[in-house]
């Protein structure tokens, strides 16, 4: 059976009802992971207790960090923090510069193009910053909070990223950017938006389930304590005892 | 045997909103929403239907054209509010007969 997953939930982190609300919706709609995005100095006990709440109800719970440097420099600085914290790291795109450290770096799983900046991501840029091993993230939210012809603009923007990214073989992860629990949609539902923005629908439905949980059970692999480097981990510790007895 | 009969499509639905919806709204909401995204073209091929609403636990049945489940989806997605309040709506079942989607949504 398919697993959809919904990489980017930000939801306001004190208010637990809110919280409580978001993941029943999840749940409802038919996501089995979900992510929540922290600042990078969330204090542990606050991500322990999202990933609670979604333990009740029965939902696979990702903590996730979103990066908005304006240099390339501060993005590999905040990414030595952030990696070992966070199951996800999403970066957002202001700048050329920084579109392509971002997309060198493999501690970087999500690529975010902020719908108002013009060429970060167009057939000559994104050449530049093709993702070893990211991929580009969609937010439906971007295209629910506008109307008429603001959303034309919008519509028009994602449709381009999207073609650039299937000629360059970009994988592309659509979530919905929910804020609240009005913004949360359903994931097939989202796979069909994602269709008629110029994916192919198995492609879009590969892009809110298999894609997003492969880079979920990577990292979580990554940050396990028996982990040692791609294709090698611990199995199990063994002391062995020379020829005299000693250890 | 060909025929030019069209192939309707019968999509299950749920609405969760901030006070209780009626049947209207819910129809003006989601057809209002397929004329802001495809256009009076859009909304003239999808041929929706509500088939059946039931306001107590806010879910329902809507008729399409086979080829417009996508469409009608797609749509859905951008429904933000109904009768000005905040509303989701998401698909939970797609069916070919509506006996069958009754029998898929009470074994649910």
């Amino acid at each position: 059976m398919r697993r959809f997953v919904d990489l980017h939930l930000i939801p306001l982190l004190k208010d637990l009802s809110a919280i409580e609300k978001m993941v029943n919706l999840a749940f409802d709609v038919g996501l089995s992971a979900i992510a929540f995005t922290f600042p990078m100095d969330a204090p542990l006990e606050e991500i322990e207790q999202a990933r609670l709440i979604c333990r009740k109800v029965d939902v696979n719970f990702a903590s996730r960090t979103d990066l908005s440097p304006s240099q390339p420099r501060d993005l590999i600085r905040a990414l030595r923090k952030a990696r070992k914290k966070f199951e996800i790291i999403g970066v957002s795109c202001g700048s050329q510069t920084v579109a392509r450290c971002a997309a060198k770096d493999s501690r970087v799983d999500l690529l975010n193009f902020p719908i108002e900046s013009h060429s970060v991501f167009d057939r000559y840029s994104a050449q530049f910053a093709i993702p070893t091993s990211a991929a580009m993230e969609i937010d439906v939210i971007s295209m629910t909070q506008f109307q008429g012809f603001e959303r034309t603009k919008i519509i028009g923007k994602l449709n381009r990223r999207i073609e650039v990214a299937k000629k360059l073989h970009i994988p592309i992860v659509i979530s919905s950017g929910a804020t609240s629990w009005n913004t949360i949609r359903g994931p097939m539902d989202m796979a069909a938006l994602g269709s008629f923005l110029g994916l192919d629908l198995q492609s879009a439905i590969e892009a809110a389930s298999t894609i997003p949980m492969s880079i979920l059970t990577k990292n979580r692999i990554q940050l396990d304590s028996s982990f040692v480097t791609p294709g090698v981990r611990f199995i199990r510790r063994k002391i062995f005892a020379n020829a005299k007895g000693k250890t | 045997m060909p025929t030019q009969k069209a192939r309707p499509r019968y999509l299950a639905f749920r609405v969760i909103a901030g006070k209780p919806v009626s049947q209207l709204e819910v129809f003006n909401a989601i057809s209002n929403a397929i004329l802001s995204l495809h256009g009076e073209y859009g909304l003239a091929c999808a041929n929706i239907h509500l088939i059946d609403f039931n306001p107590g636990k806010n879910c329902g049945i809507i008729k399409c054209n086979h080829e417009a489940v996508n469409l009608l989806r797609s749509s859905i997605v951008t429904v933000t509010q109904i009768a000005g309040q905040p509303a989701v709506v998401f698909a939970t079942r797609v069916s070919g007969t509506i006996k069958r989607l009754r029998q898929k949504l009470l074994s649910k």
